[in-house]
């Protein structure tokens, strides 16, 4: 009896060799992981526009190589381009040239070419990122000048994949410029896209010999297209707008010594008010913000005279005022597109109205008469008040 | 020993009721009710179908202390006649072996799309009724004492989960409040409601309390915690992905989860975490349901309860391979919806009349 019982207790022992394991297990040195993609428009061979696929794969060989000091010259990255009439099809295509067939569940950055953007609906391109499973919604899209293949082959020096180096710098928005958007992930795209509005993304392109991510695209949320871009101040004054502008420089002019005064802002808040008259709707923006001065080359400067602190508050609120003027003069009259959250507010602020002009908006919206009224309040000066003494 | 001589205190009766509403509705509530709703004000539709099942609580309760230490299989031939109690019993028996073949097969389809690509979605429901069968035959004792363990665990790691996407949360997408009115709110209720199913588990739980005289409070309780967890999920949910995308959506709180991105815990990833504790979730439905179809049946059939467990397998196995794609597997479980109206709402109104005029008639004699 006792010996049955140790064969079973034994044969247990020697399954769990054979059962013990995964269908679906991956190891990890054989998988390609993916960390930027591009997508570009490509010359139509059929009728139909096709894109242009580019898959950027790290290899983490070399990665590692650099700490260890081995000197291989070797790109720590692997650029793959693929046309295909889909882009799951061309990520599968990708599997026929590479042994290790891309993996989206670490991928970062997905840049999409200007011309991509202008010519292929957006919701139709991007279907294929919505839906993956292994795509996660924190993926950051950019928005590039040149081709988006193009774009993920520049190499920076300090970061030598140039998807995480497009990466850490469009996380610089939220601690030190406002030139431009605020970063947009897919799940933004894709809540954007399904609300049907208008929105911003942040614009890449060349700059001498690598990148500058500055100004936007703006992509009108009806045709689900890109339909013109914004400059960098242009995209100042939308930041402004919509309270996104939590760092940055604004440079005024003062209007005396025609020198100038340079802010920075540490603090900015904004609300948007709607009125409903009849049929007309008007907005009032108020804009708050606090922050400190940065660099005056007014010569006879004293800081430590609350006169010249509130003399220069105004030339700077003059700037902000031109910035955000400039945005709306670009996007309200000329593109005719409420990227600003205008429509948001009146959503919250009075649904009733709201689902009456919900279907039309756009065409409403460049009609509505907007109020700017804006409050620098210069906190402190840092540590030198005056350039000499009188 | 047919599994029905032990006992199991208030507090465990109360676990079990949590842990049986709490399923299959953490991912699919936030869609289904955001298509009713179509607002931001589902959290509002939560509290009213809340308070409706509170009051179906309160009718299983009472009726079920009216036949101290019976279950709804034993008092039914005694309440309504011996052969419509027994059509009623087969009704409610078939109801839980489809809400198990429907709790195994909702964990496998999310385990297919995200985690097993490639394992074959029969063999993931063969295991996983295998585990639940090893549990299931050593009877009702052992079963709340294993929800005992998985509760505080689930309970914390949801709360967790939802305090990570606080970040995600934006207030305007949960604004305006009652924009357009009290309509949506009430379109809300059906699917809200429907998420609560499981207290109908309380027909057959209180025979085994201790004291049945707590059981009002227990059902409270046991009912108040999903209620509660299903309004944060809503909340975070449509706060941080909106209402029009939540609608778009296959699994919003998986989407919602896999959105977690916190630098300084250097994790991402958190979907692998919410869906082992999704499996869970969804276990513990499965075996209380599993474990009450082969209680009804011996108790129907007044035959001894293991045999039955093992011979529900393939039932249970064919109710969770039914559904021939995803939107099958969605009906199935609009369908399970409507009878659960029937069995917790109709069902105990209906007995509790029954035995309200019978008891009038016996007075007189």
């Amino acid at each position: 009896m006792r010996r049955i019982k140790k064969s079973i207790l034994i044969c247990c022992c020697i399954s769990i060799l054979f059962m013990g394991g995964c269908w679906d297990r991956i190891d990890i040195e054989d998988m390609g992981l993916a960390v930027g993609v591009g997508v570009d428009y490509q010359e139509y061979s059929t009728k139909r526009l096709t894109p242009e696929f580019t898959i950027q794969s790290v290899v983490p060989k070399v990665l590692a190589g650099e700490n260890g000091g081995g000197g291989s010259q070797a790109a720590p990255f692997q650029n793959l381009t693929m046309d295909e009439s889909s882009l799951f099809e061309a990520g599968r295509e990708a599997s026929t040239v590479t042994s290790r067939s891309p993996n989206y569940a670490h991928l970062k950055v997905l840049v999409i070419s200007k011309e991509a953007a202008q010519s292929i609906n957006l919701l139709q391109l991007l279907n294929f990122f919505f839906r993956d499973h292994e795509i996660r919604r924190t993926v950051h899209v950019l928005i590039s000048e040149e081709k988006a293949s193009e774009i993920l082959s520049i190499k920076g020096t300090k970061d030598p994949v140039p998807a995480l180096k497009l990466l850490s710098i469009t996380e610089n928005m939220e601690t030190k410029t406002a030139k431009m958007p605020t970063k947009l992930s897919l799940g933004d795209f894709s809540e954007k896209m399904s609300a049907s509005s208008s929105f911003l993304v942040q614009k890449v392109q060349k700059f001498k010999d690598g990148v500058q991510i500055i100004g936007a695209a703006v992509i009108k949320g009806n045709t689900q297209k890109m339909i013109g871009e914004l400059n960098e101040d242009e995209t100042f004054g939308i930041n402004c707008i919509t309270g996104e502008a939590q760092a940055g420089a604004v440079t005024g002019v003062d209007k005396e010594t025609d020198k100038i005064i340079s802010y920075e802002i540490d603090h900015l808040k904004s609300t948007i008010k709607p009125k409903v008259n009849g049929e007309a709707i008007s907005y009032t923006v108020n804009i708050n913000t606090e922050g400190r001065l940065a660099e005056d080359w007014i010569p006879n400067s004293d800081a430590f005279n609350e006169k010249f602190i509130r003399n220069a508050e105004k030339q700077v609120e003059r700037e902000f005022m031109r910035l955000m003027e400039a945005g709306l003069a670009k996007t309200q009259k000329e593109l005719k597109v409420d990227v600003a959250g205008f429509g948001e507010s009146l959503r919250i602020n009075q649904p009733k109205v709201w689902k009456k002009v919900k279907k039309n908006w756009e065409e409403q919206f460049p009609e509505a008469s907007i109020d700017i009224n804006v409050k620098v309040n210069i906190k402190q000066f840092q540590t030198q008040g005056r350039k000499m003494n009188k | 020993m047919n599994g029905s001589n032990e006992q199991i205190t208030s507090t465990q009766a109360t676990v079990a009721l949590a842990m049986t509403v709490i399923g299959v509705g953490i991912v699919t509530l936030p869609r289904v009710s955001a298509e009713e709703v179509q607002t931001p004000d589902i959290w509002i539709s939560m509290i009213i179908s809340g308070g409706i099942t509170f009051v179906a609580a309160f009718f299983i309760t009472k009726l079920c202390l009216q036949f101290k230490g019976m279950t709804i299989f034993q008092f039914s031939p005694i309440l309504v006649g011996k052969w419509a109690g027994f059509i009623f019993n087969l009704f409610i028996i078939k109801y839980f072996i489809l809400v198990g073949g429907y709790q195994a097969r909702s964990m496998a389809e999310v385990l297919r799309a995200y985690l097993l690509d490639k394992t074959p979605i029969e063999v993931v429901i063969i295991v996983y009724i295998a585990v639940g069968v090893y549990i299931v035959i050593s009877g009702i004792y052992p079963i709340v004492k294993l929800l005992q363990i998985y509760f505080p665990v689930v309970l914390v790691f949801i709360l967790f989960m939802l305090g990570l996407s606080v970040t995600n949360v934006d207030l305007n997408n949960l604004r305006p409040i009652l924009g357009e009115g009290f309509m949506p709110v009430v379109n809300g209720i059906k699917p809200t409601a429907l998420s609560l199913a499981g207290i109908e588990s309380f027909l057959i739980l209180i025979a085994y309390m201790q004291r049945s005289q707590q059981a009002m409070k227990a059902a409270a309780v046991g009912l108040f915690i999903p209620l509660f967890m299903y309004i944060l999920i809503v909340i975070a949910v449509v706060g941080s992905l909106s209402i029009d995308e939540v609608r778009l959506l296959t699994w919003p709180t998986i989407e919602l989860v896999k959105s977690i991105e916190m630098k300084f815990l250097l994790l991402e990833r958190f979907e692998s975490f919410f869906i082992i504790l999704w499996v869970i979730t969804t276990f513990t439905s499965f075996i209380m349901n599993f474990y009450f179809a082969s209680l009804g049946l011996s108790q129907v059939f007044k035959k001894a309860y293991k045999p039955f467990v093992y011979g529900l397998i393939p039932f249970i196995y064919l109710c969770a391979m039914y559904p021939e794609d995803i939107n099958g597997v969605f009906k199935l479980g609009d369908y399970i919806g409507n009878l659960a109206i029937v069995i917790t709402g109709i069902i105990p109104v209906f007995f509790l009349i029954i035995a309200f005029i019978r008891r009038k008639r016996n007075a007189k004699n």
